[in-house]
Formats: structure tokens, C-alpha cells, sequence
């Protein structure tokens, strides 16, 4: 990029001619001669051009899979393996948005000698998801500060935070599923352990679930119908378009990182009962991965849901478009699979899709982070508005576990309580 | 030579802006003892680069510009009322170039707090900085002192002006 005035010294001529005059005027030499001074000044500000930087910058990272919330050391070296002096340089490095540096800012001042090398060092708390280090951003000046350059150096870096969820977040199913057996009760009566009904014998029932009571108390042959339990086919689909990014505090995870967290411990739970789980997002950039079952599908999921741009904890860039969105996932979506929508339910787009979606089929269980407060007018405002559709998604039969500050499992158990009732 | 700036493109993300300690603590000390200078020749001069010092650090404390502009001007109207009373040029001069490194350690602490956050490490580039400056000060000083010493035995103040006025004109032209 080219040099361009900082309009530092403006002003100094002014100063000195406006000192000399009066000097002049009176006769007094000592007041010319502070005009020397400031005529020596005004000829170093426009001595020289902000130098082109020669720089070898090289960034080394103490850990690059770090746990989440680990502290990852980041040191900065820029070397100047040109000719010419950098008598004033100021450094900063790109810092990935999702990361921020703690204590120290990742930014320094710096006068090189050719051949020196100057070093910042500072700490980046890891926060999951796949982090690249941006360009590092360089101002250089001249030695009065009077002209200056801006340029940008690349340095490759990237790290990779992946999370290992914990299990034991029960989210009890619907009763949309496959014909495999597994673990969620259906109302189809056939073999199973919870009684259904009975029925008139027919021959070839199982001697065992012939109902012995009833053939003793009245002499007719029937058969017990039990409960079938079978698997289902989950998709998790997490909203992370731009509206869901909404925190509470700017200190603590926003919606989509708990959603993100939540969906981590559903997936180990339901790939642990042996449903078949799938994984979508509901974000400009892609991200599906169809349903399916065993260790290796559950390695594949806990890598995107960690890595994955649509996941990570800044939005992605891009527009979002629904209606296209929208008819991809249903193309993408099996018949018999049944939805996990984890939204924070920031707008009216979340609650028509997951209306849409229980209205193609699809059994809808939204899981929402509730993000909104009740600090200010606006925040409340948002609460009586989320709390509203809560109501009318509800009324529609959907399903809604409203995830406060409490674990997910908690949150769970009391919508578990409201849903047998 | 594009004289356009750009908007600034470091002064993003959340650092600690408050100006750097150092050059803020070297900008009050000079503009000190630049008024200490003006109170050996002149005590209305020296009021006001008191003045001028109190705004000074005033505008380096909360980090304002134009306070710490403002600040300077009235050193330099201190400067100009002590030549004005007839002070020696000596500790003139001296005051002169600690009011312009005050100056321009103040306005270095505050563009470097916008920049890289008061708390960065920056203390060499500090010193460098601050040495140059220096360096140009004492240059410019002495190269007039030894004029106004040549010139003293009888020559009109006139040459020196006439040849001050060339060397602005000159400077000028370069910019």
C-alpha cells in the first residue's frame, strides 16, 4: 500500500513563522533562534518516506489441539531482513475472531535495525472449533512520524479445538421411527417389555405372552400385546444463522455454542442407545451429515460439530436464505426422522421452520437455550417475545425443552414432567 | 505522495487504550522542566507554560489530542512571552526543544494507546522514538546557537532571519 501523511507535524510552520515574526517585530534574537529550533524539526518531519518493510514474521503456538478453554501461548517474531532501519513500526497480529487474547494484547511497538527481531508474546483462551490466524497488520513510519504505510504479511496458523462432549443428556424421543429395535417405546403392540393391549389368541403367538390370568378367570385363549421398542432416526439441527448468535453477557457462551455443546451430549446419548443420528445446520455455509449409527458415524459428528464453520462461535459469513435452506433439509430429510431443532428461538424464522418441519412429518423436539434478560426494556421485551412463541409452538404440538442457566439434563427432566402430563 | 489517510485500520478489537505510561510520564517531566527554563528568565513566560504543562497532562491523562495541542500551544505562547521580556537565549532554547519532545512524547503515548493498547510492550520503540526526537532537537539548537554566536560581533540579526526565512521556504517546498 502506498505511504500516505499523518498530518503530524501540521501545523509546526505556522508555529515558526508566527515565533519569528514576532521575533523580528521586537528585535529579539532569542525568539528567532527558537525558530531555528522549530525550522530543525520541520525539515526532519519531511525527511524521508514511511519505509516498505522487509519482514520475516514467523508466530509459533505453545499447543495446536488444545482442549477448550485451554490457555494457548502465542509468540509473534518479526524480523527485519531488509536494508533499510524501521525506526517505527507498529505490529498487530490477526487474532482469529472466536479467540481473544487474555492479559497481554497481541499487539506491539517495535524499532528494528536490519537484522533485528522483535517478539510479542501473548495467551488465547482455545475455544472450540477450527480457528486460522488472519493477516498480520503492519504500520510503519518515517523517523518523525510524518508519513505512513500501511501493509499486510500472511502467516500461516491455524488451530483446532475439538471438545470431547459428555454423555448422559437423555432427550426423550417421539414416537416417529425406524423398523429397527432400539430404545424408544412405540404405540405398536408386538414384543417389548411396557404392556400395549390384548388380543384374541391367534395360532402361532408365543406361549409367554399369552395371558394366563384372563384363561384362568374366564377360559378364552388372548394374548398380551407388549410395547414395541424400536430406534429412531434423529437429525440435530442447530440454528446458527447470525440471529441465533445471542448471548445473555457479552462474558459468557452465546446461544449457538450452547446449542452446539447440547447437541454434542444428545448425539453420545442417542448413538449410545443406537438410534440413528444425523447433523445439519441451519447457517449460510453447509453442513449436513445424513443419519446413521455405530463409533465411526459418532467420531464424524463429534469432528464437525467441533470443527465445522457453521458451528463455530462466530457467525459465518455469507447470506442466509430460508426458503432454499428450507428445501434442501426437507429433500435431505428421511421420512421417518424425526427433528432436534436447537434454537434460541431469536425470531419468528426459527419458530416457522420448526413449524413447517412437524407439519411435513417430521417430529419436532426444539431444544432452546433461553439467552434473554431482563437487565433493560429491549431485553425484556425479547423475553416476553421468546416466551410467547414458546407458547404458540407448544399449542402447536411441538414439543419445546426451555433451557435456562441449569444443566441440559435438568432443563430436560421438567419438560419431561410437563410433556407426561 | 497520496496525502489522503485512510481510516485507521488497527484502532479495532478491544484493548486497553488508556496512552502509554512511559511517554506519558516523559512528556509531563519535559514539559516541566521546559517551564522550570522559561521561570529562570522570565516568570510571566513561565506561567504560562505552567499553564500550558497543567493542560498538557491533563490531555495525555484521559488521552485527548487536542488537549494535549492546546496544551503546547500555550507553552510556545510561554516561549514567546519570555522572548518577549527580553530572556537570554539560552535557556530559551533549552525550553524550546523540551516543549516540541513534550509534545511529542504526548502525542506518541496517545497514538500508541489507540494503536497497541497502553499495556503492550513498546518501550524500546519508546526510547528510539524519544532519542530521535531528541537528537533532532539538540542538532537544531546548536546549529542556531552557533549562528547567533558567528552573528553576535556586530552582523544584523537581519542575515539570520533572511536566511531562517529561506530555510522554511526550502522545508516547504519539500513537503
Amino acid at each position: 500500500m502506498r505511504a500516505f501523511d499523518t498530518n503530524r507535524w501540521v501545523g509546526l510552520n505556522g508555529v515558526i513563522l508566527l515565533v519569528v515574526g514576532i521575533g523580528i517585530a521586537i528585535r529579539a534574537p532569542a525568539l528567532v533562534l527558537v525558530g531555528v529550533v522549530g525550522v530543525g524539526y520541520a525539515a526532519f518531519a519531511a525527511f524521508g518516506d514511511a519505509p516498505e518493510p522487509t519482514l520475516e514474521i514467523d508466530r509459533t503456538l505453545s499447543e495446536d489441539a488444545p482442549d477448550p478453554g485451554d490457555e494457548v501461548d502465542v509468540s509473534l517474531t518479526v524480523r527485519n531482513v531488509g536494508e533499510t532501519w524501521l525506526s517505527d513500526m507498529r505490529i498487530v497480529d490477526g487474532v482469529p475472531p472466536g479467540l481473544e487474547a487474555t492479559g497481554r494484547p497481541a499487539r506491539m511497538a517495535a524499532a528494528l535495525a536490519p537484522g533485528e527481531a522483535a517478539t510479542v508474546e501473548y495467551t488465547v483462551t482455545a475455544v472450540r472449533g477450527e480457528h486460522t490466524w488472519k493477516d498480520v497488520r503492519i504500520v510503519t513510519r518515517n523517523p518523525s512520524g510524518s508519513r505512513e504505510r500501511y501493509v499486510e504479511r500472511a502467516v500461516e496458523t491455524m488451530v483446532r479445538c475439538i471438545p470431547t462432549f459428555e454423555a448422559g443428556s437423555d432427550l426423550p424421543l417421539r414416537g416417529l421411527t425406524t423398523q429397527y429395535s432400539g430404545r424408544v417405546v412405540t404405540d405398536v403392540g408386538g414384543s417389548g417389555v411396557e404392556f400395549h393391549s390384548t388380543r384374541e389368541y391367534r395360532a402361532g403367538d408365543p406361549v409367554k405372552r399369552i395371558d394366563w390370568n384372563r384363561r384362568a378367570r374366564t377360559g378364552e385363549l388372548s394374548t398380551l400385546e407388549l410395547r414395541e421398542e424400536r430406534a429412531a432416526t434423529v437429525v440435530l439441527l442447530v440454528d446458527s444463522r447470525e440471529e441465533a448468535y445471542v448471548a445473555r453477557n457479552t462474558a459468557g457462551q452465546n446461544a449457538v455454542e450452547r446449542s452446539v455443546d447440547a447437541a454434542g451430549q444428545l448425539f453420545t446419548a442417542l448413538v449410545g442407545n443406537g438410534d440413528r443420528v444425523g447433523l445439519g445446520a441451519m447457517s449460510p455455509s453447509d453442513c449436513w451429515i445424513a443419519p446413521g449409527a455405530g463409533t465411526a458415524h459418532g467420531v464424524r459428528l463429534r469432528e464437525q460439530l467441533g470443527s465445522h464453520q457453521a458451528f463455530a462461535s462466530t457467525p459465518s459469513d455469507g447470506k442466509f436464505y430460508w426458503p432454499l435452506w428450507f428445501n434442501r433439509i426437507r429433500r435431505r430429510l428421511r421420512r421417518d426422522a424425526q427433528v432436534v431443532f436447537l434454537t434460541p428461538l431469536s425470531d419468528q424464522t426459527a419458530a416457522r421452520t420448526a413449524r413447517r418441519l412437524d407439519a411435513h412429518g417430521h417430529l419436532v423436539t426444539i431444544v432452546s437455550p433461553n439467552e434473554t434478560g431482563d437487565t433493560s426494556i429491549g431485553s425484556r421485551f425479547a423475553r416476553l417475545e421468546r416466551e410467547l412463541q414458546l407458547m404458540r409452538l407448544r399449542r402447536a404440538g411441538i414439543r419445546v425443552v426451555d433451557w435456562g442457566e441449569e444443566p441440559l439434563r435438568v432443563a430436560i427432566a421438567a419438560a419431561e414432567r410437563r410433556w407426561s402430563r | 505522495m497520496s496525502t489522503e489517510r485512510p481510516d485507521d485500520e488497527l484502532v479495532d478489537g478491544e484493548i486497553d487504550r488508556t496512552p502509554s505510561p512511559r511517554s506519558a510520564i516523559g512528556a509531563v517531566v519535559l514539559a516541566a522542566i521546559a517551564t522550570a527554563m522559561l521561570a529562570l528568565v522570565s516568570i510571566e513566560g513561565a506561567a504560562l507554560a505552567f499553564t500550558g504543562a497543567i493542560v498538557l497532562s491533563v490531555g495525555v491523562r484521559f488521552g485527548r489530542l487536542r488537549i494535549v495541542h492546546a496544551g503546547s500551544l500555550l507553552s510556545v505562547g510561554g516561549l514567546v512571552t519570555a522572548g518577549v521580556t527580553g530572556a537570554t537565549p539560552e535557556p530559551l532554547l533549552v525550553a524550546a526543544v523540551c516543549a516540541v519532545l513534550a509534545w511529542d512524547l504526548a502525542e506518541t503515548a496517545i497514538e500508541l494507546g489507540d494503536r497497541v493498547g497502553g499495556d503492550a510492550s513498546t518501550a524500546r520503540f519508546e526510547s528510539v522514538h524519544a532519542a530521535m526526537i531528541l537528537a533532532v532537537g539538540i542538532a537544531s539548537a546548536a546549529v542556531g546557537y552557533g549562528l547567533y554566536a558567528a552573528t553576535a560581533g556586530g552582523q544584523p540579526t537581519t542575515a539570520v532571519v533572511l536566511l531562517l526565512f529561506g530555510a522554511v521556504i526550502v522545508v516547504s517546498a519539500f513537503r
